[in-house]
């Protein structure tokens, strides 16, 4: 099931937050939250669940097992069996297919491997229970003696799917008692509205016209660019949305998620873009790999060998094709860029020169990370970086600005950090003593109209004529 | 007081949440407790879902949670009103104009990708075996006179229309060989400077058509014809328009049907015949919707009319009964504020001679229906002939002779392209009929080909939308009800 879908907003939703507000004992709320989330993760593809309840009972007896070894060895090889079994499944669901097949191109064989079916979500509770069992061995998070509060914890249903990446250590006492307020309720809400916005007002709509523009291979000058930039837009909403929906669950439900996306597209520089973009896997692969590979306290080749690595991960953990593989080294380069030769010159440069600069890199970065084979990769960057080779505009660009222009303004307007700049302003407001009457009134209708509007699209999608047989 | 004031202040975000959520649970509720059969969407020409049976089997395999999300879109209360008002939202601020949407405008029925999966389904047509084989000399008409280059018909929007072309004598083709033909049949738009290629058909797909076209033409008498023509979709056409120095279309499909066809088949280029009209600025495709308009019907049938020796009267001779504006599907698809600030102009024509329309649903049983359809709703007017294609088999007779005189009867084979040919071929033949192989009912009708016969049809004229050759649904289903 999927946050933008009429089965969630209609019936899961108010079912599971109606129950779960309702009733006051915390064992109580947890099997309810524990059945819906199991429900919402099974619904539509129930068999995958298996895979779910394997990776949390292996961590679950892994780390009572690091908790009760007498020696360090013991803890060590627990804390192993834990990781690797966990990365086993993945790497089997995710990258087996990828590895062999190259592989066999590679020795000259013609064997080809079948892609498994991938189980929705194996990406982000993969990482999640690894992190459980790392923080029990590293004596940062509390053991969880209750297996099903802690699949409780790998399920939860408003982050199981497209994140963030929530640390055990990060809701281990909510699970065990959290405050359910109205307030939060309400807070949540409007979070929660916020990103369904983001999801099917803008990311739906940017995709919508990005596949009105040519394939890489007819693409202009033009359109080449407005294509690399309704996809980083489109990829912006999508995932910031779902996060931003995420939050706002867990509030809505108790919990307190960290940011996931903190409006990157503001950075001045590719690290403060990665600091605002994806917030959790950056701290997942900070803490979890690249502070264990020794960071920057190694020598200068060491550190970039750390941080191609690091990057190379980060790609690959999109997805299993070179492309991700590309995508992630190419940041990895700029950052270690950026940290050694440009230093100084980063230092000197104006503000909104580096701003310019990020941005473009944002844009040519995601075309590595939309097109799967590498002459689409070329072709889409010749028409971007070499106009005399191609035409300077075509039919579909120009169609596509002009049919559109409030739905590209309205995106770029909300790259920008409203929501901060607005709280800020009241804050403002309150510490100068002016009374902030309206705000409540202001989010709730704000709160209102987003949902509804986003239900009418959603709903206007089911619109499907068909023509054909129409005369 | 102000403590009190303050936290129900900072309930009101709550409330909100609370009355969405409850607005949404009610919507569901409505969708599913009521009792919802089957209904038909009038705007979609679709069933809408209808809500799926729980079963554990459905729950497992995920077809129970797909129907469900269907379910609750297409029955949500106030749905189409949601549409509508989404759709327009969406055109607030549009500052593209019709040209702009006519150079990217996919085919609004289907994509002319060929599927290899059905096009290597398609029959080989086999002519039935009781029929005379089809002559290899045809008899050249005798044209009683031939038309005056000065009786240009015109429409209202055309001051200087083309002229229909004086019809030559039909020669014995030369024996073809599908290899001489490029593997791509291509139909390309010209614009000064390069050809854009508009799309293709394979020509093995086209061959094994060419069978169908071989057997309705061996059902006929000696003197009859098999006169064939594809039309390209306005929304295809328009682009030439667009273009910065337009020349014209060019297509090879129609010479390679009429090399690799009988004698007796004749196949005319509706690109080469619309192309310049087209290109001088005529008004004979319509820019709202994707059919060609009533005159460019018109300068198309005259021509092929004249291959069976009829000729027509001036377009301005035909009785036109309304004008209507009319904002058709490329419109609809659009919502293009220029289009709809500036409608189509429909032009609805009668023969000169009355006519009844009897459309059969078996061989003896048949509904009249107006040959003009008064109340078309103004989003269908297209379909005011004959109210639509629709119907087994529909007969256009005069009325002004008895049935014993009727001497000359046409079969039109044709998808809704063929509905404004109608007034030209009732007014040319004495009785024309009407088959849309995508509505025809073998099993109430029997085959076409016994039709054919029985009703003594002596010529038979295609006018396939050029998207109907290559895929499976019209002529594979005239190869089954053959």
């Amino acid at each position: 099931m999927v946050f933008s879908s009429l089965t969630f907003l209609c019936l899961f939703l108010p079912v599971v937050v109606g129950l779960h507000s309702l009733v006051k004992n915390g064992t109580a709320r947890n099997a309810i939250l524990l059945a819906a989330s199991l429900l919402f993760y099974a619904w539509g593809e129930p068999v995958w669940i298996v895979a779910m309840l394997f990776a949390t009972a292996v961590n679950y007896v892994c780390a009572r097992i690091i908790v009760g070894a007498k020696t360090e060895g013991g803890r060590k090889l627990a804390l192993a069996v834990g990781i690797l079994i966990s990365l086993a499944a993945l790497i089997y669901f995710k990258y087996a297919a990828f590895l062999v097949n190259n592989f066999c191109a590679l020795a000259g064989l013609s064997f080809r491997m079948a892609q498994p079916k991938l189980p929705i979500g194996i990406s982000f509770y993969t990482f999640q229970i690894i992190t459980y069992t790392v923080d029990v061995y590293r004596g940062k998070a509390p053991l969880q003696r209750n297996p099903l509060w802690l699949l409780l914890y790998v399920s939860l249903f408003p982050q199981l799917i497209a994140g963030p990446i929530v640390r055990y250590m990060d809701v281990a006492a909510a699970i065990e008692d959290r405050n359910v307020t109205a307030k939060g309720m309400g807070e949540g809400f409007f979070r929660f509205s916020l990103g369904l916005g983001k999801k099917v007002l803008l990311a739906n709509l940017c995709g919508e016209v990005l596949e009105t523009l040519p394939a890489a291979a007819d693409m202009s000058f033009f359109s080449g660019w407005l294509a690399a930039a309704l996809f980083l837009l489109q990829l912006y909403f999508d995932f910031s949305g779902y996060s931003e929906m995420a939050i706002g669950l867990g509030r809505m439900l108790g919990f307190w998620f960290l940011e996931n996306f903190d409006a990157p597209l503001v950075s001045k520089s590719v690290t403060e873009f990665w600091r605002r973009w994806h917030m959790s896997l950056g701290t997942f692969f900070r803490e979890y790999v690249y502070i264990p590979l020794g960071g920057n306290r190694v020598s200068k080749g060491r550190w970039i060998l750390n941080m191609a690595v690091v990057w190379g991960l980060t790609g690959i953990w999109h997805g299993a094709n070179w492309n991700f593989l590309l995508w992630g080294l190419y940041w990895g380069f700029f950052m270690v860029l950026e940290r050694t030769v440009l230093e100084g010159v980063l230092a000197r440069t104006p503000s909104f020169v580096k701003h310019i600069v990020t941005v473009i890199l944002a844009v040519v970065g995601f075309v590595f990370f939309r097109n799967e084979f590498f002459p689409e990769i070329a072709q889409q960057l010749r028409a971007m970086f070499a106009p005399w080779r191609v035409p300077l505009s075509d039919p579909y660009a120009v169609y596509a600005v002009k049919n559109d222009p409030l739905l590209l303004l309205a995106s770029v307007i909300c790259c920008l950090p409203l929501r901060k700049t607005v709280e800020a302003w009241f804050k403002r407001r309150r510490e100068a003593g002016r009374r902030n009457a309206f705000r409540p009134y202001v989010k709730a209708l704000l709160a209102l109209g987003i949902t509804a509007l986003s239900v009418m699209f959603l709903v206007g999608q089911s619109f499907n004529p068909f023509l054909y047989f129409r005369f | 007081m102000a403590k009190k004031r303050k936290k129900r202040k900072s309930l009101i975000l709550t409330a909100a949440a609370c009355l969405v959520l409850l607005l949404l649970l009610a919507a569901a509720a409505y969708e599913l407790l009521l009792p919802a059969g089957p209904v038909f969407s009038e705007r979609e020409n679709r069933m809408l879902a209808e809500r799926p049976a729980f079963s554990w089997k459905a729950f497992f395999d995920g077809s129970f949670a797909d129907g469900l999300e269907k379910y609750l879109a297409d029955r949500f209360p106030g749905r189409m009103g949601f549409i509508d008002f989404t759709r327009q939202l969406r055109q607030v601020g549009s500052l593209a104009t019709w040209e702009d949407y006519a150079r990217v405008a996919k085919s609004d029925v289907a994509d002319m990708v060929v599927r290899e999966d059905l096009a290597e389904e398609l029959p080989m047509v086999t002519p039935r075996p009781t029929r005379p084989p089809a002559p290899t000399v045809m008899s050249v008409p005798t044209l009683t006179s031939a038309p005056d280059p000065l009786d240009i018909p015109t429409s209202t929007d055309n001051p200087a229309p083309t002229p229909v072309p004086t019809p030559t004598p039909r020669p014995t083709k030369a024996p073809a060989n599908a290899n001489d033909f490029p593997e791509e049949l291509r139909v390309e738009l010209i614009d000064g400077t390069e050809k854009r290629r508009s799309y293709a058909y394979m020509r093995y797909v086209v061959q094994r058509q060419c069978s169908l076209f071989d057997a309705y033409a061996s059902l006929l008498p000696e003197d009859g014809i098999f006169a064939l023509t594809i039309v390209p979709n306005a929304s295809r056409a328009n682009v030439l328009l667009t273009l910065h120095d337009p020349k014209g279309m060019v297509s090879e499909v129609e010479p390679f049907i009429h090399a690799m066809t009988a004698d007796n088949v004749a196949a005319f280029s509706t690109a080469d015949i619309l192309s310049a009209p087209m290109t001088a600025g005529e008004y004979v495709y319509f820019r709202s919707d994707m059919h060609w308009t009533p005159y460019g019907a018109y300068l198309v049938v005259s021509r092929m009319l004249a291959e069976a020796g009829e000729m027509l009267p001036p377009y301005d001779a035909f009785p036109k009964t309304h004008e209507y504006p009319f904002l058709g599907t490329l419109y609809r698809d659009s919502l293009n504020k220029q289009m709809e600030a500036n409608p189509d102009t429909l032009d609805i024509l009668t023969p000169l001679h009355p006519v009844r329309v009897r459309r059969y649903t078996t061989p003896k049983k048949y509904n009249e229906v107006p040959f003009i359809e008064e109340n078309a709703s103004p989003r269908d007017r297209y379909t005011v002939y004959l109210g639509g294609s629709k119907g087994n088999w529909t007969v256009v007779e005069r009325t002004d002779v008895s049935e014993e005189e009727i001497q000359k009867t046409c079969l039109v084979i044709s998808d809704s392209y063929g509905l404004c040919t109608m007034p030209f071929f009732a007014q040319a033949y004495d009785r024309a009929i009407l088959y849309d192989s995508r509505y025809y009912e073998k099993y109430a009708m029997g085959a076409v080909s016994d039709l054919i016969e029985s009703w003594g049809v002596q010529d038979i004229y295609m006018i396939l939308g050029d998207y109907h050759l290559s895929d499976e649904t019209f002529c594979m289903l005239c190869s089954r009800q053959y």
